[in-house]
């Protein structure tokens, strides 16, 4: 079992891929579809999740924000806060919270 | 000739700044070049050890072959030494693994269903020199993504075709690198 620390890494990197992902999909924060991984804490998840350009750009304007599949959430270290029928938003919260601040993407 | 009128230094002044932003784009532009012609260096090395270090293997295997009475005739080349090719370490296995991470990126990124992979595989890549849970998480991920991915890409035109070799290839060159860093 991840401990909490583990958990947040690997969500963290999930999102640094993410990032990426909107880079060279280019769709800019419009409603152009893009194809991002599950930001959840399992290393071998890797489930893929459609969502638009701009509910992307949405949550990433909260560096403790992540999206992830319905069932993939980690209740010791996030809550929902935002629910769709094919992914969730997910918060950071305590020293989760502060470690997604922490390794915030630049931009 | 500095203008002294006001449009002429507004003229002068879009002047310098069409040469400073000119030049930005020209360094830019060389930057790319440089660092694409560093990656084709980094991968003419590799395919050259490569090709060395699979002429070796075939060539100890038919010495073999013949040694055991399989083919009548030796092979026609002595080989330079008689042992056999070792494992290479850990950094070449990494360093391979980084070039065919950036191979699989160019290969994927312009197809929709695979852009995940290559944005994946370009994070790996960039990961080299990282810290060993990252790196390893990276490498991990993306040999996994290309298990996931690859039984719903068809390869039915040559374009797919090559998108699934280099796909392969970096899978192959992954998990190289992850038993030899597990080991």
């Amino acid at each position: 079992m991840p401990s909490r620390k583990e958990l947040v890494r690997t969500e963290i990197l999930f999102r640094e891929v993410n990032e990426h992902i909107v880079e060279l999909t280019d769709a800019g924060q419009t409603g152009e579809p893009v194809i991002l991984l599950c930001e959840c804490g399992r290393p071998d998840c890797l489930v893929q999740i459609e969502v638009t350009a701009a509910v992307y750009a949405a949550v990433r304007e909260h560096a403790t924000y992540f999206i992830v599949l319905p069932g993939h959430v980690a209740p010791e270290i996030e809550r929902v806060v935002h629910r769709e029928d094919r992914y969730l938003v997910v918060e950071k919260v305590g020293s989760a919270g502060e470690l997604a601040r922490e390794h915030e993407p630049e931009g | 000739m500095r203008s002294e009128s006001p449009s002429g230094q507004r003229g002068d002044l879009r002047f310098v700044q069409d040469v400073i932003s000119e030049s930005r784009s020209d360094r830019e532009r060389r930057h790319e070049v440089l660092r694409r012609a560093r990656r084709s260096r980094v991968r003419a090395r590799n395919l050259r050890q490569d090709a060395v270090y699979f002429r070796d293997v075939a060539l100890a295997q038919r010495w073999r072959l013949w040694s055991a009475g399989v083919v009548a005739e030796p092979p026609s080349l002595i080989p330079a030494s008689w042992s056999t090719p070792q494992a290479r370490d850990v950094e070449e296995l990494l360093d391979r693994a980084a070039t065919a991470c950036l191979d699989c990126r160019d290969a994927t990124v312009e197809f929709g269903a695979t852009r995940a992979l290559a944005a994946l595989a370009d994070v790996t890549a960039g990961h080299r020199l990282g810290s060993g849970h990252e790196l390893h998480f990276f490498i991990s991920a993306t040999a996994r993504l290309i298990d996931r991915l690859e039984p719903s890409l068809a390869a039915d035109d040559p374009e797919a075709i090559l998108r699934l070799s280099a796909m392969r290839r970096c899978r192959e060159a992954c998990r190289a690198a992850l038993v030899a860093l597990s080991g």
